[in-house]
């Protein structure tokens, strides 16, 4: 198994096993941005109720499903971890919460398609809208990227509307103000 | 000596320019392929510092490396240490 398709693995199994997902963190910010290195795959799911367990069965046994639930202190959600045999890279599950961005986000979410396979992401405008708020240090990298790879082509009327709801509009404004112009 | 602004928006136009020139399929790649690659890097550089190691020990330090890594990305960035960059 190659250390890329794992994401894909969990994807078709999640798939199988009829549970609603968002790939979600930096495989959607390479998708709009530069990519850069990652050493995890999230995914926001959504159980409506089902144990999580129910996606063991469609695991191969090289991934394993860590039933206990985890608590993010920097966006306060709740997760679980699929760790790998032999690699470092891990898959994080995130239970979709009550937040109305995080909803809202889900309920955008758009179907691309990559690797012979149909792939749920959140919009650029959303992975925008996400990124602001939590602002680590990878973040601020990561806006810079998705910002100036999309251009013109972002719903800024929308990324306003969520900023000005999370209070993020003037770091959001810093950041644009430092990216030069670039040719669509 | 330090980059002039233009040579750094520069080379952010030349990577955005690439960016938009890859697959769907390269840009979901490229995020464990790079790890791939820098675990690789990493692993020769303890072997090298610490020739004595065994490979599991290696690995294990690297591990902890990485987490330290994860967990200074996870930190919070001020807003001032922004506007200051």
């Amino acid at each position: 198994m190659q250390i890329e398709d794992i994401t894909m693995i969990v994807i078709d199994a999640l798939n199988a096993a009829q549970i609603p997902y968002v790939l979600v963190g930096s495989f959607s910010s390479n998708y709009y941005g530069i990519p850069r290195s990652t050493q995890d795959a999230d995914l926001v799911i959504e159980l409506a109720g089902r144990p999580v367990t129910d996606l063991k069965p469609h695991l191969p046994d090289s991934l394993h499903l860590d039933p206990q639930l985890e608590f993010e202190t920097i966006t306060f959600t709740k997760r679980n971890v699929i760790t790998i045999d032999d690699t470092v890279f891990k898959v994080e599950l995130f239970r979709l919460s009550d937040d109305a961005h995080d909803q809202e986000r889900f309920r955008r979410r758009v179907q691309i398609r990559a690797f012979g396979r149909d792939i749920q992401l959140p919009t650029a405008e959303d992975v925008i809208v996400t990124k602001l708020r939590w602002l680590r240090r990878k973040d601020v990298d990561d806006l810079e990227s998705v910002i100036g790879v999309q251009g013109n082509q972002l719903d800024w009327d929308y990324i306003h509307y969520w900023c000005d709801q999370h209070g993020t509009r003037q770091m959001l404004d810093d950041i644009r103000s430092r990216i030069p112009p670039i040719e669509s | 000596m330090q980059p002039t602004q233009e040579l750094i928006d520069d080379i952010f136009r030349e990577r955005v320019q690439r960016a938009r020139r890859m697959t769907a399929e390269q840009k979901l790649a490229a995020g464990p392929q790079l790890l791939e690659s820098a675990c690789e890097i990493a692993l020769a550089g303890i072997h090298s510092q610490f020739p004595s190691l065994s490979d599991a020990d290696a690995w294990q330090m690297l591990r902890k490396r990485l987490e330290w890594r994860r967990r200074l990305d996870q930190a919070p960035q001020s807003q001032e240490s922004i506007r200051a960059d």
